[in-house]
C-alpha cells in the first residue's frame, strides 16, 4: 500500500520530492527508526490471560484473582456503598458503582498488565499485574496455612 | 537452635500426657479411673483441663472433652472410620457432660464422675501445645517466630524488614487452595474443618467434630477459623458445633476473638473485626 500511495495524488508528489532531497544518512536513520518501532511490539506486555487482578479498597488489598478465572462478580464496599467488579475471560471491569460520575464504569474492560481502573469517590482501585511481577509474588507468598 | 529444640520438647511432653493412644498417658489413666477416683497430674495438664472447662462454659457445652466415649465408636484414627450403630451412640451419650469433671486445685488431681466416661483432648491439646511452645521460645529470648502444629498457628514478632506474617486459610472443599489470606502477628490463627478426619458412607460425610448433644458430626459448617491472642482450637471446634448463626453471635460477643465461618453451603461469614483484614483469593 505504501509504495502505491506514494506516486498518487498531490501527497504522493510531495512525498517523492522530499524523499529525493534526503541524504543516504537520513534514509538509513528513517529505516532504523522504523525497525526499532516495529521491533518494540515484541517488548509490549503480553495481552490478557496470564495476569492477576488486584482489587484495593480503603483498607488496602482485599482480593487477588487470576485474570482468566471463570466469570465472577466481586462486591467491594467503600464509603459510598458497594462497587461491583466483574472478572472473566481474561479481562476485568467495574460493573457498577455508587459514585456520581461513573467514570470507573465508563472505563469499560481492561485486560493488559499495567492497566488500572480507579474509582476515586468510592475508593476502589482495580489493577492488572503480571504473574511474574514482584508485587504479585510477594502478595501470593504465604508463611503458613491454617487448616 | 537449642531454643527450638526445647520448644519441640515442650510440645512432645504435652502430646505424651494428652494422647489417648498412649496407655500410660494422663488422659488414659484418668479414663481408666473414671467413676472410681482422681489422678494426680502435671501443672500444664491441669491448666489444659481448666481451659477446656472454660471453653465448655463459653460455648454452652458445644465444646466438651468428655465426648471421648462417643468419639471412640467412630474409629477416625484408623483412616477407615466406622459408622456406629445408633443404639451404641444412644448408650454412650449419657457419659458425655463436662460437669462431671472433678478438679482439685490443691492436690492437682483430675477425675471423671461417671464410670465408662472418657476425655478426648484432641480438640484442645494442639493449640495448648502451640501456646506453650511460643512461651518457651520467648523465654529463650527469641524475638520473632511462627509455631505451626498441623495448621494451628501462632505468630510473634516481625519478619525481617519489619514485615507481618502472611497466613493462608485452607479452602474447605479445594484441598490445595486457600480461600483467603491475612497479615498477622502476636496472634494465633486456628481452623476446625470437616475435611481433616472424615469418612463417607452412603454419600454422607462423617467427620470428627461431633456434637456433644447428639453424638453425630455437627452439620452447620464446613470450616471455622478463629483469630485470637492465643491458639484456641477448642473455640474453633466449639463454634463449628454451634453453627454459623449462634457461632458468629458468640464471636461478636467476645471482644478478644475474630473469626471466619464457612457454612454447609460454602457461604462465608466474617466477623466485624476481621472483615477489613482478609484478602480473598481465586478459590473464594
Amino acid at each position: 500500500m505504501f509504495p502505491l500511495a506514494f506516486d498518487q495524488g498531490w501527497f504522493g508528489g510531495i512525498a517523492i520530492k522530499v524523499f529525493r532531497r534526503l541524504t543516504w544518512g537520513d534514509r538509513i536513520l528513517i529505516l532504523l527508526l522504523m525497525l526499532i518501532s516495529l521491533g518494540s511490539f515484541f517488548f509490549l506486555p503480553a495481552r490478557g490471560k496470564n495476569g492477576r487482578v488486584i482489587i484495593q479498597a480503603e483498607q488496602g488489598i482485599i482480593g487477588l484473582y487470576s485474570l482468566d478465572s471463570p466469570r465472577r462478580v466481586i462486591s467491594v464496599s467503600g464509603p459510598l456503598g458497594s462497587s461491583r467488579v466483574e472478572i472473566g475471560g481474561g479481562r476485568v471491569r467495574m460493573l457498577s458503582s455508587p459514585c456520581p460520575n461513573q467514570v470507573c464504569t465508563k472505563a469499560g474492560w481492561i485486560e493488559q498488565q499495567g492497566q488500572m481502573i480507579c474509582c476515586v469517590p468510592n475508593q476502589v482501585l482495580i489493577r492488572i499485574v503480571g504473574d511474574e511481577s514482584k508485587e504479585n509474588e510477594s502478595s501470593l507468598h504465604l508463611d503458613g496455612v491454617t487448616r | 537452635m537449642a531454643a527450638i529444640g526445647r520448644a519441640f520438647e515442650v510440645m512432645q511432653e504435652i502430646e505424651n500426657q494428652a494422647s489417648k493412644r498412649i496407655p500410660s498417658s494422663l488422659t488414659s489413666r484418668i479414663n481408666q479411673a473414671a467413676g472410681r477416683g482422681s489422678i494426680p497430674v502435671s501443672a500444664d495438664f491441669f491448666e489444659m483441663i481448666k481451659k477446656s472447662l472454660e471453653y465448655s462454659r463459653l460455648t454452652e457445652g458445644a465444646f466438651d472433652i468428655t465426648i471421648g466415649a462417643v468419639t471412640e465408636l467412630y474409629h477416625f484414627e484408623d483412616g477407615q472410620g466406622t459408622l456406629p450403630d445408633p443404639s451404641a451412640i444412644r448408650q454412650k451419650l449419657p457419659l458425655v457432660g463436662y460437669q462431671q469433671i472433678q478438679l482439685d486445685e490443691e492436690r492437682r488431681t483430675v477425675g471423671l464422675g461417671r464410670p465408662g466416661a472418657m476425655i478426648d483432648l484432641g480438640g484442645i491439646a494442639k493449640g495448648f501445645a502451640v501456646n506453650k511452645a511460643v512461651e518457651s521460645l520467648k523465654e529463650s529470648g527469641i524475638k520473632a517466630g511462627i509455631v505451626n502444629a498441623g495448621g494451628d498457628i501462632r505468630l510473634f514478632g516481625y519478619k525481617p524488614g519489619h514485615k507481618l506474617w502472611r497466613i493462608g486459610i485452607q479452602h474447605p472443599r479445594k484441598p490445595d487452595q486457600v480461600i483467603a489470606s491475612l497479615e498477622i502477628t502476636d496472634q494465633s490463627i486456628v481452623t476446625s474443618g470437616d475435611y481433616e478426619r472424615f469418612f463417607i458412607r452412603g454419600g454422607v460425610r462423617y467427620h470428627h467434630i461431633l456434637d456433644p448433644k447428639t453424638g453425630y458430626p455437627a452439620r452447620g459448617c464446613q470450616s471455622v477459623t478463629i483469630v485470637s491472642e492465643t491458639a484456641t482450637d477448642a473455640m474453633s471446634a466449639g463454634i463449628f458445633v454451634l453453627g454459623p448463626e449462634k457461632g458468629m453471635a458468640l464471636i461478636e460477643r467476645l471482644p478478644q476473638i475474630e473469626g471466619l465461618i464457612i457454612d454447609r453451603e460454602g457461604k462465608a461469614f466474617v466477623s466485624s473485626g476481621l472483615r477489613s483484614r482478609l484478602v480473598w483469593r481465586d478459590s473464594h
